[in-house]
């Protein structure tokens, strides 16, 4: 019996230590949809239906798909002021999204609202840098989260926007704003090397316009070392294949994909471990 | 001694394990264009759920709730569009306080979309103002409402009701607020939105008022209440031009 698990075990530890495998993870995201719910009138762009018919085409032809959306999913249409973000959040349900974090606009009919509309979809809200506790959200709101994909270990944190300037006052009253990049700095870390994430993501709705009384995602990734990956959003931009070197010179990729869902962020990983 | 052998063993697995992460090697992103070619794959559930709702809506939008005189569009120095829409401002700021006030101040950029001429549906207003802003009462010395004046003649002109100047020299001259010559002592009433009281769009005199109040009135809730109280009086939305910024 013992000479059994012996044999075992070296078995077990050879594999470790000769085999190479490789793995893939397509992420897929989306930024300020802004209730787009149909396809945009002037350029015929983006709706709902036809988002999900090419994640749904991907998610057959790729194993490991994720899905996430870095905030202003509500506000733009007459859809959200008529139904009050609850056919936004109920669709985003629908296209299974691994995780989403709040924009801005996701306060503008103050956080009451928005935590019946959370409530009635169970949407994957991810905020780190929100302390929630006194508020509505407190419920639906979660700092970060853990999915495995192909055997990857991915950690998932969100940061938002300073609301000062940019919603009402009364509608983030209580709402704690967490300094954005001390934040991000920590929860990676925790992440990465207490719960030993083999990719750590943030979804960020800070933007990269330097204008806003917040820090952009190139400051955050630069200063950062634990994040490999940067959704972004709130600057409307088109952001493909950038990446920024971070405090130890290692390259953070950014991505945001415009508004209104004209487009789909596609990010294809490539993983070995020896 | 096999025990200790074992035990060796398993930290040796366990170490190894621990080294074992995955390693990024390769990203490509790209963006995929949501584009009309996408339209044969969409999704027919989502379709579905959709359907009845953009129906409930493009029913609640297309109801007609007045009837306009001709289009009305926003330029400068002063245009249909913008007149009209910081009449409203002044006319509803005043039934607020139950008191005249002085003049109103609307942003051009706040102002989306034209009002067609003849029918006007509840998409109209919500197209001219697809946002959340609230109605403010500010009020502001003359001498901060003549720097507010001076920074709209450099930029061609604004949005105003209850007052009057002239450009000249990229400065405002001869202005009148409730017909009569601006004082730089007295205090005046002004109706604007809470953007625009921010200080946002350079209208930086706005963002620091002697005194303030915030209504809660939605604007495009005020615009819609506006339009169809004067359609129940039996009247048509009606703007003019009436030489409120003059270009000298």
């Amino acid at each position: 019996m013992r000479i059994k698990a012996f044999f075992i075990l070296i078995f077990g530890f050879s594999v470790s230590v000769f085999g190479v495998k490789t793995t893939k993870i397509v992420i897929l995201h989306t930024n300020d949809t802004h209730s787009q719910v149909e396809p945009v009138e002037t350029s015929d762009l983006g709706g709902y239906a036809r988002r999900l018919g090419v994640i749904n085409q991907i998610r057959k032809k790729e194993k490991n798909v994720l899905l996430f959306d870095a905030g202003d999913f509500l506000q733009g249409t007459p859809y959200f002021n008529f139904y009050n973000g609850n056919v936004e959040a109920k669709a985003l349900k629908m296209m299974k999204y691994d995780a989403i974090t709040l924009g801005n606009h996701e306060f503008d009919n103050g956080m009451d609202s928005l935590a019946k509309v959370l409530k009635n979809t169970n949407l994957p809200i991810i905020v780190s840098n929100y302390y929630v506790e006194n508020t509505p959200l407190k419920p639906y709101v979660r700092p970060y989260k853990i999915i495995k994909k192909g055997g990857v270990r991915v950690g998932v944190f969100g940061i938002g926007i300073n609301l000062k300037g940019l919603a009402f006052q009364k509608n983030f009253e209580g709402l704690i704003l967490l300094d954005p990049i001390q934040t991000a700095i920590n929860t990676s870390d925790f992440l990465k090397n207490k719960l030993k994430c083999d990719l750590v993501i943030c979804l960020s709705h800070l933007g990269v316009s330097s204008s806003d009384s917040s820090p952009t995602d190139y400051e955050l990734a630069a200063q950062s070392k634990d994040i490999d990956i940067i959704i972004g959003g709130h600057s409307h931009k088109i952001l493909v294949n950038r990446t920024v070197q971070n405090s130890v010179g290692k390259s953070v990729i950014i991505g945001q994909m415009g508004k209104k869902g004209e487009n789909l962020g596609r990010i294809d990983l490539t993983f070995e471990k020896h | 001694m096999k025990n200790r052998i074992i035990i060796l063993l398993i930290t040796i697995v366990l170490v190894s394990c621990t080294h074992k992460q995955w390693t990024l090697l390769d990203a490509n992103t790209i963006a995929i264009p949501i584009d009309s070619s996408t339209e044969a794959n969409a999704d027919s559930d989502m379709k579905a759920y959709i359907a009845p709702i953009k129906s409930e809506l493009d029913e609640a939008m297309n109801q007609v709730i007045a009837q306009s005189v001709e289009e009305m569009r926003s330029g400068k120095p002063e245009s249909l569009l913008s007149n009209w829409n910081a009449d409203v401002y002044l006319y509803q700021a005043s039934e607020y306080l139950k008191n005249q006030v002085d003049l109103a101040v609307v942003n051009l950029g706040s102002l989306r979309a034209p009002l067609p001429q003849g029918n006007l549906t509840v998409g109209n207003i919500f197209q001219l103002m697809p946002f959340e802003n609230e109605l403010v009462i500010l009020w502001l010395k003359g001498s901060e409402v003549k720097k507010l004046f001076d920074i709209f003649a450099l930029e061609g002109g604004q949005g105003i009701a209850g007052a009057k100047f002239e450009i000249k020299n990229q400065k405002a001259d001869n202005c009148l607020i409730q017909g009569k010559p601006i004082e730089m002592d007295k205090l005046y009433t002004i109706a604007t939105n809470d953007f625009l009281a921010s200080g946002n769009d350079r209208m930086i005199p706005l963002a620091t008022p002697e005194n303030r109040i915030d209504t809660g009135l939605k604007i495009r809730n005020i615009l819609m209440e506006f339009v169809i109280k004067e359609n129940q009086k039996g009247r048509k939305i009606q703007s003019k031009l009436d030489g409120r910024i003059k270009v000298l």
